[in-house]
């Protein structure tokens, strides 16, 4: 090897090992950190953990400074029946309906029956009907019922660029929350709202 | 001297990347896959599933293990393990909508195998009927809905081109959105199915299934069940057969339409004969049509990569001797050249759809497959799975033709 060809191994190498302490070889190494879920910033175009805390939070504080929550004197009792997931993602909508009753009851304007665990409360009680002191048992038959249905709806729409030449696609995704709220002894709907966004991403299509 | 080294070692380092590529494109995984088909066709599922455990999963062939991964847990009746495995192949293939331009380069030097797997068009369609076949064998109306509007994005024209429509799946989106109180997008479904159709015809209204085309019978009949039920039947049975076993990519086969099938079921409910099912779909004649789509453009690539191939080998030729080049000929045009065979092997050939009426207190009921004079080929009772919504009961069975 002469003296021309081993100048030029050794600043290739300086430069690869310079370009690696600039970069401090981040690309290359596992890395966890935590996130701040009030300020993250959505990573596509899909329905995100940030967009349902936004709709829920908007949602509770609505409900509760509505007229629906004010003309009563105690706060309304509420079950909550779900919101039906319409979009082409797997959603927990669940997640969703659980997040604005946490919400809604920490206002205290609304009370809520637990009709997710109705199975487990008869169970308890019929347990502690058997086993449990006379002066401890639950009651039998005491529960309150709701006076007031929440459900509601998740819907998208989608809209893609066109396939011609290009190198990246746009997608533009429309989303739509509507919420309601059903007197339960009258079938009328006592409240509804809805709540929209859109958003768009741009993908690259070439990719090595 | 020196002239004869380098050229031996210019052909043998251009024969070593080349074998190396396509070898890295086939690598292991084409025996896991072969042995776990080969199970699957003689009825063992456990060593199938085996065949195909995670470990085994080959980054470049992942979404074709998957696939056949979900058709095997399907038929074992592990309703959950087949969508994940279908969405995980989703998910992968949301990813690969990026061209990749190493392995666009390198199909273009070795062959089309280096490619990861995507799966044709109609392929990918009926992963998300198959999944949505399983969400509803679980009562998971919601998620079936969800593949349902996959399913939809992949059969809109925009979307799909030339490539062939899915009327069974159009049919299973239209089942789904039913059975979430969705009628007129479910109806919107039932009638592209419909367009699709040659000879059956499924009412948009109500879904339900007959032949009445070039016959003397009016459309109008399917308004009505095919048979009359007996009094208090006034739920409907919908039941999904898929019978047989698709060709492979490069078999031919011939095949009429979406809609002609030499074996059909009928259904018992009770002891009593509630209708039959009618041919939705054959994999042969998608396949087929997919390939009419595919040929322009593979065939262009085709010539485009042999020149490319014959250019290297001429300049190898040029630049050392007349046998290196040979040499190099002969790995990168007479080895490599190769087609791309890769195909979903485990689906079934015809996807047929019953809707019978039923009686309320269904458990179970009888399927007698047929051939097209009527001689019975097969009688079963299907107890699992068959879930009930309001008034419609879903069931559906897959006959795997042993070897």
């Amino acid at each position: 090897m002469n003296n021309t060809t081993h100048r030029a191994l050794v600043v290739g190498l300086l430069l690869i090992a310079g370009l690696s302490l600039q970069t401090g070889c981040a690309a290359f190494r596992a890395q966890t950190s935590t996130v701040n879920v009030d300020t993250a910033d959505p990573m596509s175009e899909r329905f995100a953990f940030t967009d349902l805390r936004d709709i829920t939070q908007s949602f509770a504080t609505e409900l509760s400074a509505s007229p629906l929550i004010a003309k009563h004197d105690t706060a309304p009792i509420m079950m909550i029946a779900g919101v039906q997931n319409r979009t082409s993602a797997y959603l927990d909508t669940k997640n969703l309906t659980d997040r604005l009753r946490t919400l809604l009851f920490q206002t205290g304007a609304v009370q809520f029956v637990n009709e997710a665990r109705r199975e487990d409360l008869l169970r308890e009680q019929g347990y502690q009907a058997a086993q449990a002191t006379p002066e401890t048992q639950a009651g039998i038959g005491q529960q309150l019922g709701a006076k007031y249905m929440i459900s509601g709806s998740l819907t998208e729409m989608a809209d893609r660029s066109p396939r011609q030449v290009r190198v990246s696609k746009t997608v533009r995704r429309y989303y739509k929350l509507t919420l309601e709220v059903t007197d339960l002894e009258t079938g009328l709907l006592a409240w509804t709202s809805e709540r929209e966004f859109a958003r768009e991403a741009r993908q690259p299509l070439v990719g090595w | 001297m020196d002239t004869a080294r380098t050229s031996l070692s210019a052909v043998a380092g251009c024969s070593a990347v080349a074998l190396g590529l396509a070898l890295f494109a086939t690598g292991c995984g084409t025996a896991s896959l072969n042995s776990a088909r080969s199970d699957f066709y003689t009825g063992n599922f456990q060593q199938a599933e085996e065949a195909l455990s995670p470990e085994k999963l080959p980054r470049h062939d992942d979404v074709l293990f998957q696939l056949e991964r979900g058709t095997i847990r399907q038929a074992r009746g592990d309703y959950e393990g087949s969508s994940r495995d279908f969405i995980g192949a989703y998910d992968r293939l949301t990813e690969l909508e990026t061209f990749s331009v190493s392995q666009g380069a390198g199909s273009l030097v070795v062959n089309d195998t280096i490619k990861t797997f995507t799966g044709a068009p109609f392929e990918r369609t009926l992963m998300h009927a198959l999944t949505a076949q399983n969400h509803l064998s679980s009562g998971q109306w919601d998620n079936a809905a969800v593949e349902a509007r996959r399913i939809i994005i992949n059969l809109d024209e925009a979307y799909r081109g030339k490539y062939p429509d899915v009327p069974y799946a159009r049919f299973m989106a239209g089942l789904a959105l039913e059975l979430i109180d969705d009628p007129s997008n479910a109806a919107l479904q039932y009638r592209l199915a419909n367009e699709s159709l040659s000879r059956v015809e499924i009412h948009p209204d109500t879904g339900r299934l007959g032949v009445t085309r070039g016959t003397n019978e009016a459309p109008s009949r399917l308004s009505h069940l095919p048979v009359q039920a007996p009094s208090g039947w006034n739920d409907e049975l919908i039941v999904m057969v898929q019978l047989g076993r698709a060709p492979r990519r490069g078999d031919y086969v011939s095949a009429g339409g979406h809609d002609q099938a030499p074996i059909y079921a009928e259904i018992y409910a009770n002891g009593q004969y509630v209708g039959r099912t009618f041919p939705l779909d054959d994999v042969a004649y998608l396949r087929h049509r997919t390939e009419q789509v595919r040929a322009l453009k593979e065939t262009a690539k085709t010539v485009t990569r042999i020149a490319i191939k014959e250019s290297i080998a001429q300049a190898v030729e040029h630049n050392n001797n007349e046998l290196a080049g040979d040499l190099v000929r002969l790995v990168l045009i007479g080895l490599l050249e190769q087609p791309d065979t890769r195909s979903w092997e485990t689906l079934p050939r015809w996807f047929q759809a019953a809707r019978v009426p039923a009686p309320p207190d269904l458990t179970s009921y009888e399927l007698v497959i047929k051939n097209v004079s009527g001689g019975e080929l097969k009688r079963v009772t299907v107890s699992d799975p068959l879930q009930r919504r309001r008034n419609l009961w879903v069931s559906f069975y897959r006959d795997i033709p042993r070897r």
